[in-house]
Parts: C-alpha cells; structure tokens; sequence
C-alpha cells in the first residue's frame, strides 16, 4: 500500500531561534518536536545495534543461523517460545529469534536509506531536467512515470523477482542478482516517479520565477542555473519527501519478503521471519510479535522523524 | 454549463480515455514481456506431464497458443480481448493450470474482491470523517494530537502484520471471530459478516488514519473562509455550520480521492487476500505470477488498470463539475 | 508422479501397524496403537457419506483420465470410478502394490518373449448411466486411441510406447492401433514391438481404463471429458444420469463436479458386486464429497468437530502434535507410507559436485535427522538411505537397513564427511574442507512451502562444516521445478526435490531419474545428469568440466528392465540401487514422507492405498446413523 504521508502534520508549535546559522534554527525547531526527537534516538540506538549484531549475537551466545533444534524444536519441529537464553524465543528452524531481529534490522535499514537514495537521486535528476528543458524529454519522462504509476507494483515485483531467480546470474546480463540487490531495484523501479513529480513541478514554478531570469540575463548556461539557483531551492521539498521515501521503502521490502520475494530466507529481515510466522502465529505468537514490534517501531520512528523534518523545514506547514 | 464548456469537458474526457487505453497496451506489453521474455519455465512442459515428447509438447504448446513468437502472441491476445474467444467477450482465454475459462472465475473473484475493498472503504470513512472532523474543531487539543498519534501508528503498520495479529487475538485466542476464508453472504449473512469484519479493519485502518487528516485539514481551511464566518456571524447554529457549510466544502476533494484509493485497491489487495486467504483478484494474481499462468496474472493486471484509470478519470470529471476552478480548458 | 512440485501428496496406511509404528517417537506409538483398533478395515457398516475437503483439487488435465496425471485424482478413479484391467486391493503396504486383475478375469502370462499379452473381460460390468451398457474391449481399445491422440496430451503416453502401432496411429498414418487387436467383445490382445516385461503395471494406471466412445469422442481438448467422465466402477459422479449423450451438442457438464469447488460421487446403479471382490471394494458409504475449502485451518478444526471426514492436504505439524499429544483424540491420526523420495539433487557436470568425493561428503555430512526434523518429525517421515522406497520392492530384505553413508543419530559425520572430503580435487589445502572457490556460494535452488523452507537452514548449516557455502534461491514449487529441469540453467544443486512411483516397478524410478535418453533440454528429470555424454552435453549446453567423465548406469537400467517381474528382477534393481549410491551418487536422500490423515470421528473403517499413495476409499466406511 502506498500511503501518501505528507499530510500528516505535528501538532507542536515550532520554537524559533535568533541569530542562528538556518542548520541550527532547524535542529532547535526538529529537536522541540518530542516525538521527532525520541524517534530520532530509537533510530540511532537500533542503527549501532544492526551494526554491532555480531557483537551483540556473540553476547547472546547465538549466531543468527545456529540451529538449536534439540533445545528449541519439539519432536514434531514446531518451535518453543521465549526462554531465560532465548529470548524472543525460537523459530521454526530453532535459530534465536532475538538475534535473528536485531541482524533484521540491517535489512530494513539498508533498504530504507539505499533504495531511497537512489529513487530520490533519479527523481530529482529526471525532475530537474524534464522542469528545466521541457519538450520531447519532459514528455516522455512524464509519462514514463504515469505509466509506471499505473503498473500493479507487487505484480511487477513478483514477475521480476522470479524471472531474475532462475540463474546464478541474475537477469539484465548480470547486474540484478536476487536478494537485497533486486529488492532495492524494485523499489527504485516504483518510488522514482513521485519525487520526480514533486520535483518537476517545483522546477517548472521556479523556472518562471526572477532570479532565474536574472541567471539567465547575466549570461549563465542553463546548466549552472539548474544546479546552481534551481536545486538550492528544491532542497527543502526534496529532503521532506525524501524522508517519506524512508518508511514506505522499508514497508515495501517487508511486504516483499513477507510474500516470499525479498532477501533469502538465511539472511534475517523482519518480513521474511513474518513470513514463517504466518504458518505459526495460531501456535507460536513469539514468531509474529517480535519482529512485527520492531518493523512498526522502526517505520513509525521514520514517519515521525520525517514529521519533525519537515516542520523543521517549514514552519509554516504546522497549524 | 455553456456549450462550449460541455464540448471542451467532452474533449478532455475523449482524450483521457485514449490515454487509458494507451496506457493499458502499455501495461498488458510489460506484463507480457516480463512474464514471457524472462519465464522461469516453459508453462508447455509442465502441462505435458512426465518426460514428455518433443510431439507432445509441440501439441501442448500449440493448445497455449504458445507456438506462435511473442509479439504474435500478444497481438492475438488483443485481438481475442477485443473480438472475444470460444469463451465468450471478452476473450481472456482459460487458465493454463486448471484449464478452466478465465472469465467466469475472474467475476466471481473480483465479487469478493469488491465486498472487501468497498466495505472497508465504508469502514474508513465512518471513522475517517468524524475524527477528522471533531479534531479540526478542537485544533491542538488532546483529541487532536492522540488522533494524529494513532493516525500514525495505523500507518505504520504493516497490513499482513496487523491481519495476522487480530487472527491471532480475535480467532485463535479468544474466539470471538470466525477466522480465514469466506462465505457468501446468500449462505449465511452472519458468517459471511464475520469472515469480512477483520479482512475489513485490516485494510481500513491506515485509510481511515489519511482520511481523518485530510478532512481535518480541509475543514481548516473552510472554517477559516468567509463564508463560514459569514454564517456564523447569522447567527446559524454551529451544528448546522459544520455539517451544511464546512463538512461539504471539505468532502469534495474526499470523493475523487476515494474513487482512485478504491480503484488503486482494486488489483491491490494481495496480501489482506493472501492472508485471510480470501479468494479474489489479489490473491489470484499472486497464484498466477507463481505458477506462470500468465492467463491469470494479464486478466487481473487488466482489470486493475482498468479500473483505475476509468476511477480516476472519472473522479476528475467529477471533481471538475464540483470545483469550477480545476475544470479543463 | 512428477518431480515434486507439490511434496509427493500422502502414502501408506498406518493403521494396521506398519513400519510406521517402529521408527517413530513415544507419541507416535501411542497414536499407532490407538488408530489400529478404530480403522481395520471391514469394521464398518454400509451407508453414510464420506466427506472430504481440500485446499485445492490440483488436478492436471481436469479429471481427464487420458492425461489425469495426480496422485489424488488417481485415488479417486482406481476405488471409485475407474476398473482398469489389471488393478490392486487397494491397502496399504507391499501387498497394496501386487497387481491383482479387476475387469479382466485373471493377469495373463505374456507369450512371444513378454510382447503379446491377452485379456479376457469380466462380463456383466456396465458404464454408469448415461451409457449403461456393457463394457467391451472394444472400450478399452478405445482409451489407447485416446491416448495416442496428441490434441488430448496424454500426460504419461511414454508408457505406452512399445504398442506396436501406436505412434502410426499418433501420426494419423493410421485409423486404429496395429497392436491392440479386439477379436470380439470380451477379449483384447496387446502386441508389443520389444519386449515389455512391466507391460501389466502400465495397464494398471487410470488412463488404460475403459471409456465410452459415444460420449468421449465429443471432447477433442485436453481436460474437456473430465466434466463427463462415465464410471465403470461402484460410484459416479452425481448427475450422470440426466446428461443427454444422444448428441456431442446436447452433452452437458455432469452436475456433480465442478473443479473450482466440489466432486459429488453417487452408487452408480450399474454396479454389480458380484463382478468385482470385497478384497477390492468394500463400497460401504452411499456416497464421497469431495469439497474445496481453501482454509487449510478450517479443514482440521471442522474434521477434529466430526463435521468432515478426511482432507487430502496433509495436515500441519502444529495439529498433529497437538491431537498427538491428546490421548482421547490420538486415534484420529493415521498414515501410510508413500511409495516416494525426498532428496538433494547434485548436478554431476557442475564444479564442485562433478566430484564423486564432493557427493559422497555431502551424504556423509548431511543431518538427515535434522531434515526429518523440519518435516514435522518421525510421524511425517522415516529416513530415507538409498532410491527407491523400501515399499516397491516385493521383497526388501536385502536392502532394508542398508545405509552407505551411515552417522551417529543420522546427523551427519564431520570426521568421516572430512575424510572423504580430504580426497577431493576441492581440497587442495587438504584440511577437509571444501576450499576452491568453486565450493563458495554455490547456486542453489530451494522451494518455499512452509516445510521446505523449513529445511533450508539445515542443509545451509550442514554444508558449511564442509566448507561449502549456498546462494539459495527459494522458489515457489513450480517455478523451482521449472527452473531445476531447464538443463541450460545449470543449477549445481536442488533441494526439496521429491520423487514418486508412477507403479510399483523400480523402472519408474531408474528411468526418467538416471537414464541419458531420459535428459531433455526443458523437463528434465535426470537433474543429475546422469549418463550426459560430451555430445549431448554440447547439444544441450552444458559445459562438463574439464578431465571429468560423467558415469552412466544406462546399461545396467537396460539389464535390469529385461528380464520378467519377479525375484530376479527385484535383485537386480536392488543391486542398481546400492550400486547408485555408492558409484554414481547423484542424490543425497533422506526422506520417504508418510502420508498423514487426520479422520473425523464418524470414519469407523479406514485403510491406505498404497497403489495410488491415498486413502483407500474403496475400504473406507463411516458411521451411518449420524449422517444419514
């Protein structure tokens, strides 16, 4: 489900600073958003958590695919829940649950910040020039996105993931490989067209404005005058959007795996061990709650720091 | 209305259905090319059975339509689609597993399909309206920020994650509710209300969570305009304001925005289906992408397309009739 | 049947303790003992329906017998629906895999060195209504047309290929089959062009059966008689009787079957006892409902209230353990053990498994218990050590037991998996360890049901103390299947691959899985490659590595398809299984699954038909006074 976030608004009053550089007038505006903030330390705390999970797996005394399957698994293979050494219990291959969500974390994480890089890159590149230049270009990119806009996303990604399985190669000679690589292509393939959206439109409003005439009238190439007076301008749009990008990037990988075509089953993420838990959760809850908590902790810390960003931004959003 | 306007409207509408229809080769090519150009296998081989012939496969394939290249297979997909096929109209052909006709199996389906995604869309805007609307009359309140919290949390939540957790409490724990599948409302409407009451919360709560925002921050907007002052400066009572001037002012953008969500939802719906194991379109999609039944997997992706471009064309057809402002020229 | 794109479905009976019972866990016995009493066969009485639900019928032409190509729809016409001429007693067990004759009047002895066999039919047999009349051999002549007819893809015509004649027929160079003679009503002659010594197991599969022309012809694609199959057995499908056959336009789907949500089977009136043998068919119930319900949980809720009989999904482990686990329902669980295979498959022309070393490693370091395991335990399967399943053999003892790559608890062997290693041309290092690079990051092909998913990291886990590591692909089933039998693809290694037996020959086996002539381009079931020549590699290609020499058994599947049914050819099988194992090793097997049934508490008898690997319904009977 794609959710258009950017209504959402803070209820919080922005505080404003005096005689501060704009980066720190935003930081004290972003840090006056409670919610924002706090978020901001879950994401800070689970992000040096997912890069010390093998510390943290060593601690634990469990690698994320050590199978405890004497300990952990009755005589039928069902798994055994919550223990004093295994925490968030086991799962149905009697592998340590806790650790299995704490390496997760790497999953959503990558996902969320790489794929939203890239869609987010595309998006204001592609947005700018077909903004900027117009014509033939800005026509076929704009409609290259309504088409894209208009394919059923999870079909797509079904199609493509399967098709790119079936080799050790992977498919387009080579360059998707199956796993987090083709989860972040897909991702790409379908986010790119919004930013590109919002970006265009903000270009072609500028693109009238004066000071690009002033550009223009001091002899700049359009070259310059995109990077150098448009994009400054665009930055605030792109950043609060972009931080949208976030949280839908990383519910689309967890819808992914949940469905079968994310990462591989031995690399922990949470929509893959969502999977497994959906043959279980009448039985073995410990396989749904845990990492279901953690997914929806993450993306909603993401949405509310997306929040405080943009009231950080624009203060003027918040009423 | 002049003529002239209703010439241009029909102009516009003329227009945007081309463009439906461009968009829908566009997106019947794709599904083709990924499907056929990138199979994991040929569907042939698997319908021939066990070591199978060279002859038997050929007469398999020639059964597919899959002797012909794929450029000549899609255009004899479309001309079936237009012309219909042994079926009926239009020709959406037969599954390459079960060998039954695509068609019937594709209305019944996308019935379910359709209670699903309309009931919910009942639930949302009952929750949807009224917080919305209460919250933008008590802006900053407590109402306000715990229904903007919760709002969030609802959109957070991963639909098959929130499905399997109300199967689990609900069902498997306490019992109060029948659990996955479906039955039709002729057979038993209590059951058929059970079945469907968590598939529609599933899917509802993070609609219901946008709608309220977005109907607060309309009915912001409104509430500010002149008009309403003026009403109240009448002396109308406050009541009447809300529901007669300002709620109605703010719904206008809801309805376009609800005809695409339901459209959108149309072919969108694969994992509430998949886990409620509700038989409609999604999870036929889902079962057609798997098992190469590429029959399957164009009827649902055509019909969802459909259905949104003909939703979305029509609520800007509407909106533009409702809003003067927006109205092509 | 095929290569396992669903786990091969269920196998045989439990009940009247059989292996099963042994190898299995405490719980188990307990359930074994329990379910003997209420299931002997014969206990029940007459009357009552017997209802079955199922997530999904998954038949493969429709219920088309001419290309029916699934173990359920094959349960269902050989107690039912279908009298081929030659047929079994349907109960589980080696007995359960002994031909006995059903609408012929006895197995007749081939002449002409196994290539004329001659049939007499039983008389007074008649097709259900519409038809009625008697069945001739004319009808069964008439089945072969059909299957050599290529617009109705016959999914296992294969089998039939040694009828002289049959291919002229196919090609349309001529009208009728040169090698089914039918000298008059009651006698049928099959003339083969080589010798065929399991020609009477072939005859035994639900396609050979009788069909009737007049109604039949009027379906020219595949599947479409499925809708209007006439019975020639107890039961037919309900409404049979009001489809009008006068003409091809006026013939109507028989109302009983609808393959998206119900097969209701009816007495067929025309059945008369006295030509069939209750060893065969009891047919007490007075009816079978077949139902989909796609809510796998529900089935199992509604079969533990007694509102349903019997599924043909197998039901979770999380159920059984939970039924297990209480004595007053533990009765409810029965099994069978399914004549099937459940084995890694390593590609001989791929690096690192073109290897012999490699592949013995792989067996040695295998945790096969772990694998069982993740099944869902000893109830859902006994450890498999060798091809084909104990139960094909008439006479195992010289095979059961036998585990070339034998550990402690089965749990794989990092010494002796090392020692074998250390051999290998992948170790140069020599520390037991696979260390070349080939051995990293192996492409791998998995299948993710819930249960093969489930055995993923056992494998991943046992490979790594040998130092191979996976890149694994988890497929859905038929994509996996796909992609495993694409030989250009060149998958070095397959897991959750499953096999099982089309008849009780170990022909089945050995053929299509290790025969070169078997290797096909798409559709490939001899994944190892077994037998691939330089030539044929070429062709296909496939890139054998360097300095290799692919073995071949093709000689010895030859010498032992030879020589007539009998002890002698069971030992020669069972020598060419041993001989697989230990001088080819193409597989790591360790599964043959049991075929689990959770009963309702109205079935009073029920027994495994261990010839289609379903429940027997032929002996089945349920309590008649609650269900009328």
């Amino acid at each position: 489900m794609s959710v258009d976030v950017s209504i959402l608004e803070s209820a919080q009053p922005p505080a404003l600073g005096t005689g501060r550089s704009p980066a720190a007038l935003m930081w004290l505006r972003f840090r006056v958003n409670r919610a924002a903030y706090v978020s901001l330390i879950f994401l800070v705390v689970l992000t040096v958590a997912a890069i010390a999970a093998p510390l943290i797996a060593h601690l634990a005394g469990h690698g994320p695919n050590d199978l405890y399957r004497t300990s952990m698994l009755d005589s039928f293979g069902n798994p055994k829940g919550p223990t004093l050494h295994f925490w968030f219990g086991a799962d149905a291959s009697g592998r340590d649950v806790f650790v299995r969500v704490i390496y997760g974390a790497r999953v959503s994480l990558i996902v969320g910040v790489v794929a939203t890089g890239i869609a987010a890159t595309i998006g204001v590149v592609f947005g700018l020039i077909a903004g900027f230049r117009g014509g033939g270009l800005d026509t076929l990119l704009s409609r290259t996105s309504d088409v894209v806009l208009a394919l059923p996303v999870l079909l797509f990604a079904i199609g493509l993931s399967s098709a790119c399985s079936n080799t050790a190669q992977g498919c387009v000679g080579g360059a998707v490989t199956p796993g987090l690589n083709l989860v972040i292509v897909i991702i790409v393939i379908f986010a790119w067209p919004a930013m590109f959206r919002i970006v265009r439109a903000a270009t072609l409003s500028l693109r009238e404005s004066t000071f690009v005439e002033a550009g223009r009238a001091v002899g700049m190439t359009g070259r310059s005058i995109m990077f150098r007076e448009v994009l400054p301008n665009l930055i605030s749009p792109v950043v609060v959007y972009a931080a949208l990008m976030i949280p839908e990037s990383i519910l689309f990988e967890a819808y992914l795996s949940f469905l079968g075509l994310g990462v591989p089953g031995t690399t922990p993420s949470w929509g893959g061990m969502l999977e497994q838990a959906s043959q279980y959760y009448t039985t073995a809850w410990w396989l749904m709650v845990f990492p279901g908590v953690f997914l929806l902790a993450t993306i909603l810390a993401f949405n509310l720091v997306a929040d405080g960003v943009r009231d950080a931004f624009d203060p003027k959003a918040t009423k | 209305m002049g003529g002239e306007c209703i010439c241009v409207m029909g102009r516009y509408i003329l227009r945007r259905l081309l463009w439906t229809l461009v968009v829908i080769l566009i997106v019947t090519l794709v599904t083709f090319v990924i499907f056929y150009v990138l199979p994991s296998g040929d569907p042939a081989v698997r319908f021939a059975g066990k070591e199978p012939t060279q002859q038997v496969v050929a007469q398999v394939r020639r059964d597919l339509g899959l002797n012909h290249n794929v450029a000549v297979q899609y255009l004899l997909y479309l001309k079936r689609l237009v012309v219909g096929d042994k079926y009926g109209w239009p020709g959406l052909g037969f599954s390459y597993t079960t060998g039954g006709a695509i068609a019937p199996q594709l209305w019944q389906r996308a019935q379910i399909t359709l209670q699903l995604v309309l009931g919910a869309a009942v639930i949302w805007m009952l929750i949807g309206i009224p917080v919305g609307v209460y919250a933008a009359l008590k802006p900053r309140s407590a109402f306000d920020r715990s229904s903007l919290l919760v709002g969030l949390v609802f959109i957070s939540t991963p639909v098959f994650w929130l499905g399997m957790l109300l199967l689990w409490l609900f069902w498997a724990t306490l019992g109060w509710l029948p659990g996955t599948g479906y039955v039709t409302f002729t057979t038993d409407p209590v059951a058929w209300a059970g079945h469907m009451l968590m598939p529609w919360l599933t899917l509802s709560l993070a609609f219901a969570a946008i709608y309220a925002r977005i109907i607060r921050g309309k009915m912001l907007d409104t509430l500010g305009e002149d008009y309403i002052r003026t009403a109240r400066a009448k002396g109308l009572p406050e009541r009447r304001v809300v529901t007669h001037h300002a709620l109605r002012a703010s719904l206008v953008p809801i309805v376009t925005l609800l005809a695409v969500d339901i459209a959108t939802l149309i072919g969108g719906t694969v994992v509430v289906e998949d886990v409620f194991n509700l038989q409609g379109l999604g999870s036929w999609v889902l079962y057609g992408a798997q098992n190469q039944d590429l029959p399957i997997t164009l009827a649902v992706t055509l019909v969802a397309t459909i259905a949104v471009s003909l939703l979305s064309l029509m609520a800007d057809v509407i909106y533009a009739y409702l809003d003067p402002r927006v109205r092509p020229r | 049947m095929s290569v396992v794109t669903r786990p091969p479905r269920r196998a045989r009976a439990s009940v009247i303790g059989l292996a099963i019972c042994l190898g299995a866990a405490a719980a188990v016995l307990a359930a074994c003992g329990g379910s003997s009493g209420s299931a002997a066969s014969g206990s029940g009485s007459r009357g009552g329906t017997y209802r079955v639900e199922a997530t999904d019928f998954g038949f493969s032409n429709n219920f088309d017998p001419t290309g029916e190509y699934t173990t359920n729809a094959w349960g269902i016409y050989r107690g039912l629906l279908i009298r081929t001429l030659v047929g079994y007693k349907m109960i589980a067990g080696v007995p359960g895999n002994q031909l006995v004759p059903d609408l012929a009047t006895a197995l007749p002895t081939p002449t002409g060195n196994n290539t004329v066999w001659t049939f007499t039919i039983k008389t007074g047999v008649r097709f259900a209504p519409p038809v009625n009349r008697v069945i001739t051999s004319q009808d069964v002549a008439y089945a072969f047309q059909r299957i050599a007819t290529p617009a109705l893809a016959a999914q296992y015509g294969f089998y039939y290929s040694t009828i002289a004649g049959i291919d002229a027929f196919a090609s349309g160079k001529s009208k009728t089959i040169s090698g089914i003679t039918t000298p008059n009503t009651r006698t049928i002659v099959f003339h083969l062009s080589q010798p065929t010594p399991d020609f009477l197991y072939r005859l035994s599969l639900p396609a050979a059966g009788p069909i009737p022309r007049e109604v039949a012809k009027c379906f020219t694609a595949p599947g479409g008689y499925g809708r209007d199959l006439v019975s020639s057995g107890p039961y037919m499908i309900q409404g049979s009787p009001t489809v009008n056959v006068s003409a091809c336009g006026a013939i109507t789907p028989m109302s009983g079957f609808d393959p998206s949500s119900k097969l209701v089977l009816v007495r067929n009136p025309n059945y008369n006892p006295a030509t069939d043998s209750t060893a065969m068919r009891t047919a007490l119930p007075n009816g079978f409902t077949f139902t989909i319900n796609t809510n796998q949980r529900d089935i199992f809720d509604r079969i533990q209230a007694g509102l349903t009989d019997d599924s043909l999904n197998a039901p979770p482990a999380s159920i059984v353990a939970q039924v297990a686990g209480n004595a007053s329902q533990r009765h409810l669980i029965h099994s069978g053990l399914s004549d099937s295979t459940k084995y890694i498959s390593m590609n001989l022309a791929q690096a690192p498994f073109d290897d012999i070393h490699v592949r013995k490693a792989v067996n040695l370091i295998m945790d096969k218990a772990g694998l069982q395991q993740a099944n869902g335990g000893p109830l859902f399967g006994e450890l498999a050590t060798h091809i084909v399943p104990n139960t094909m053999y008439n006479d195992a003892s010289s095979i059961t037991g036998y585990d070339p790559y034998a550990t402690p608890g089965s749990s794989g062997s990092v010494s002796a998996a090392q020692a074998e290693m250390h051999q290998s041309k992948y170790d140069p290092k020599h520390d037991g360890l696979c260390d070349a690079s080939a051995c990293k990051d192996v492409f791998t092909i998995a299948v993710n049901t819930s249960q093969d998913t489930n055995e993923i990291p056992v494998v991943q886990s046992a490979l790594g103390r040998i130092g191979i590591t996976l890149n694994i692909r988890a497929l859905p089933p038929s994509s996996a299947g796909a992609t495993v039998s694409t030989v250009a693809n060149n998958v070095p290694l397959a897991l959750s691959q499953g096999f099982s037996k089309d008849y009780a020959d170990p022909s089945t086996f050995f053929t299509p899985l290790f025969e070169s002539s078997s290797i096909a381009p798409t559709g490939n079931l001899n994944e190892s490659l077994v037998g691939l020549t330089p030539a044929l590699a070429h062709q296909l290609g496939v890139k054998i590595p360097a300095g290799v020499t692919i073995p071949s058994v093709d000689a010895k599947i030859a010498a032992c398809d030879a020589i007539p049914t009998g002890s002698d050819r069971q030992s020669c099988w069972i020598a060419l299984d041993k001989y697989v194992m230990e001088s080819v090793v193409p597989w790591a097997p360790y599964l043959t699954q049991h075929d689990i049934h959770l009963l309702g508490s109205d079935v009073t008898a029920w027994d495994y038909d261990q010839s289609s690997n379903t429940t027997a319904y032929s002996h089945v009977a349920v309590a008649a006074n609650k269900q009328g």
